[in-house]
């Protein structure tokens, strides 16, 4: 936990130092045991002809010693003598090394008995070299004969360990030339299986200190591409990439925090100016309040009677009638612009309209009517009927030639109420029909304006009757009239 | 939209799944170490392979005429195993030097390499005595085996009763002579000794069978056929010479050639054997061997060699170490101990009999 600890606060650069020294100290280890074993191995093989090498060298001292006595006994010089004592020397030097046990190893007991012998040999040839200074002749022929004797004992037994030891040798050899090659081999093999580990933990390592870096990547891409909703990010390493985490979720947090106050002051903006809006809507109400009042309908219905009174005491009965009728239309007009009436109401609406229309244009306009007296006093929005018969006089009835017709009747079918105006008109086409209906026909520029279209009326009566079809248009064709159907609640 | 889920799945399934890397780390480590260090131990072991030492208290030598005989393998067999019990380590002289030397080099060898006992086929020889007596000054105790040298220092002998050994020999010519040749004819018996040796041991088995067949003979036990036994020295120096002494006898002049050959060794034994076989002559010359090594065994089996003398070589080998290790310890041991011998011929080989290939 400590470690896992400590290894959090590095920093990367320390980490990266860390990975790479611990790949290189695994393969430094591995390198070193393999160096060690093959050392090793080279080692023995350097050992392996040691033992001959030596006793080659004892060989060679037992011949020094018995040449130097075979010339003293010759020369008799005291150069020779000393030649001899320091060939004895060294020869009893290197018997030193032979072992002395009685051994279940042939070599070993070899050697003990080699160096028996040697220690006979040397006391046979002090002797020889003692009887010869002293002149008895006998006595030193006899001990150079058993001198020379055990000499050859010697050779021979030093060639038959030597020998030995050599086929020994050579048989060790191979073997360890062999163990070698089996070495080598699997030290490649082991190298090889070490450096794919080593790739394997590397990667696991490095990719653990990237890893962080590599969600921050991510996350700071998601943020880049307007994003700002995203949790805060783990920050596990206290090292760079930790730093720059923690930097990256104040930011994102600060971010957030700045757009919602843009929102916040952008909302406050707009709610300022819906307001600076309504004010000025508000100041249209009252200059049009101002300006109805500078027409007031009393004043105008008033002044009206006055010229009907005028007319019909100067005996004017006609315009008496016209300016009568004049002035309900206009109290009609005034008094009901958005309230809702009876059809009656709305009829007698009609009934003014169409005598100011027919005095205007000189009794063009044939009216009739039908009506069910029993629904008459049945709700409907005001200024219903009124721009449908304009529609039917301006637009079907005027562009022909004779005598126009406008027929209006009110009756029932269940528990619905219909009010229905026909015209002998021009007629409507099926498109222009459903142009109207769905409110697709674009106002004539060249038509009068203040006039209330029939998309008002239609949208109006939706609204009023709550259904989606309280209005039909039906016309047979062109020259063919046309016929407004309005479908009413009792 | 689903296979992001999907994929956020598997994302988080790995994440569950995933090993920590410390864990691998160190894992990792660990195998490193152990296979290293288990293809150390292994490399050192199978290039080690150290023979076990034993370390012994005492050195016997054995010192033989032969080297090569199985007579003389399994005497010192026997010797070594019984030296192995008392922590000795018997070894046979000749055997381990690559040259080779007489009897009496051996025993100078053996002298100089301070041995602690010595046990020699020896002959009666003034040499042998000197080298014997040179060996007790020294204080190496010496015991002859199978041959001795009686006038000598030594202070034990083991082998055989070489007088009863001629009279079974001498049994065994008396019965074969009867089936050869015809009454009133000579049975001509070749005793092969070593030519180089001077040992009384031969002399007194050759003794015995000369008195055996005497007597046999005095008292008409031959089918009224006399037997002439004369002595003929081989040089049994190495294998070849003793069959090449064989072959001469054999293919002699036709009036001396023997009825019967009387072996006194193993190698005598095998050569006679061959010769027999090589140059045809088997029914007409019997031969009497010494030693049951398979090679005599199975050609007694096959009646090519009539009979021959088992002597107890397990006896013989330990009988040498136990006297040697006697000596040593107590300073004294019995002058003369013997061994069994027996006559093995055709009615008693099959207990002599092994499975061995056969050898022609």
């Amino acid at each position: 936990m400590k470690i896992k600890g400590l290894l959090r606060k590095l920093s990367v650069k320390n980490k990266m130092i860390g990975i790479s020294v611990l790949a290189n100290i695994i393969i430094l280890v591995v390198n070193v045991v393999l160096m060690f074993g093959i050392n090793n191995l080279s080692d023995r093989m350097d050992m392996v002809y040691k033992d001959n090498l030596f006793l080659e060298e004892l060989m060679d001292s037992i011949s020094d010693v018995h040449s130097n006595m075979t010339e003293y006994l010759n020369t008799k010089n005291s150069d020779v003598l000393s030649d001899y004592f320091r060939s004895e020397q060294e020869l009893r030097d290197l018997m030193g090394q032979l072992d002395d046990d009685i051994s279940s190893l042939s070599f070993t007991r070899m050697e003990r008995n080699i160096k028996r012998m040697c220690a006979e040999y040397i006391d046979e040839v002090n002797m020889t070299i003692e009887y010869k200074r002293g002149r008895n002749v006998e006595k030193y022929r006899i001990r150079y004969e058993n001198a020379s004797r055990l000499y050859d004992y010697i050779e021979s037994s030093i060639y038959s360990l030597n020998n030995e030891q050599f086929a020994e040798n050579s048989g060790n050899y191979t073997k360890l030339l062999s163990a070698f090659r089996r070495f080598e081999t699997i030290s490649n093999l082991v190298l090889v299986l070490i450096i794919i580990g080593n790739i394997i933990v590397v990667t696991r390592l490095t990719l653990a200190v990237i890893r962080p870096l590599q969600n921050l990547t991510e996350k700071a891409g998601e943020v880049g591409r307007g994003n700002f909703d995203i949790p805060p990010l783990k920050v596990v390493n206290d090292d760079e990439v930790g730093v720059v985490t923690e930097a990256f979720n104040q930011m994102t947090v600060s971010i957030r925090d700045y757009i919602d106050r843009l929102r916040e002051s952008s909302a406050e903006e707009r709610r300022l100016r819906e307001n600076e809006l309504l004010m000025q809507t508000h100041l249209k109400e009252a200059q049009l309040k101002y300006l109805q009042a500078q027409i007031n309908p009393h004043f105008l219905f008033n002044t009206l009677n006055a010229g009907a009174q005028l007319a019909m005491m100067e005996g004017a009965d006609k315009t008496n009638g016209y300016i009568q009728h004049v002035a309900n239309f206009f109290r009609y007009n005034v008094k009901k612009g958005s309230d809702i009436v009876t059809i009656r109401e709305e009829v007698e609406l009609i009934d003014n309209y169409i005598y100011i229309l027919n005095v205007r244009f000189s009794g063009d306009i044939k009216y009739e009517k039908k009506l069910d007296e029993s629904v008459l006093d049945t709700p409907m929005p005001s200024m219903i009927l009124q721009p449908i018969i304009e529609n039917c006089v301006n637009h079907g009835i005027r562009e022909i030639l004779g005598e126009g017709r406008i027929r209006l009747e009110v009756f029932r079918i269940d528990d619905i109420v219909c009010v229905s105006i026909s015209d002998n008109g021009k007629g409507l086409s099926q498109e222009m029909i459903n142009d109207i209906l769905n409110g697709n026909l674009k106002r004539d520029p060249g038509s009068s304006g203040g006039g209330i279209a029939l998309d008002n009326v239609i949208a109006r009566l939706r609204l009023f009757t709550g259904e989606s079809d309280p209005f039909s248009i039906t016309s047979e064709g062109e020259g063919k009239g046309t016929r407004f159907d309005i479908y009413l609640d009792v | 939209m689903n296979k992001k889920k999907s994929g956020n799945e598997v994302k988080e399934n790995a994440k569950r799944l995933r090993i920590p890397t410390g864990i691998i780390v160190t894992v990792f480590f660990l195998t490193t170490v152990t296979v290293m260090v288990l293809i150390f131990l292994n490399f050192l072991t199978s290039v080690d392979d150290p023979e076990q030492e034993k370390l012994y208290d005492k050195y016997f030598v054995m010192i033989v005429p032969e080297q090569e005989s199985s007579f003389w393998n399994e005497v010192y067999e026997s010797a070594h195993r019984a030296g192995e019990e008392k922590g000795i380590y018997v070894e046979w002289l000749g055997k381990s030097m690559l040259r080779k030397y007489s009897r009496e080099d051996q025993l100078r060898i053996a002298i100089a390499e301070s041995v602690d006992g010595i046990i020699v086929s020896a002959d009666d020889s003034e040499e042998m005595r000197e080298l014997i007596s040179l060996a007790t000054d020294k204080e190496i105790p010496v015991v002859t085996l199978v041959s001795d040298c009686p006038s000598s220092d030594r202070c034990s002998f083991v082998g055989i009763n070489n007088y009863n050994i001629g009279r079974e020999y001498g049994d065994r010519i008396v019965r074969v002579a009867k089936m050869k040749k015809s009454p009133g004819d000579t049975i001509k018996v070749s005793v092969l000794v070593d030519g180089y040796a001077e040992e009384s041991g031969q002399n007194i088995l050759f003794m015995g069978i000369q008195e055996t067949v005497d007597a046999a003979v005095r008292a008409n036990n031959t089918g009224m056929r006399n037997v002439d036994i004369s002595l003929v020295p081989i040089d049994n120096s190495n294998t070849f010479s003793t069959q090449e002494g064989v072959r001469k006898i054999v293919l002699g002049e036709e009036s001396l050639v023997p009825d019967i050959i009387v072996c006194l060794s193993e190698t005598e034994t095998t050569g006679a054997y061959q010769t027999i076989v090589d140059y045809n002559r088997v029914g007409v010359i019997t031969v009497l061997g010494y030693h049951d090594s398979d090679a005599i065994v199975n050609a007694i089996d096959r009646n090519v060699i009539e009979a021959t003398i088992s002597i107890d070589t397990d006896q013989l080998g330990s009988t040498c170490v136990q006297a040697l290790a006697e000596y040593t310890e107590l300073g004294h041991t019995s002058q003369y101990f013997t061994v069994e011998s027996l006559v093995v011929d055709s009615s008693n080989v099959s207990g002599y009999l092994k499975e061995v290939p056969n050898e022609n």
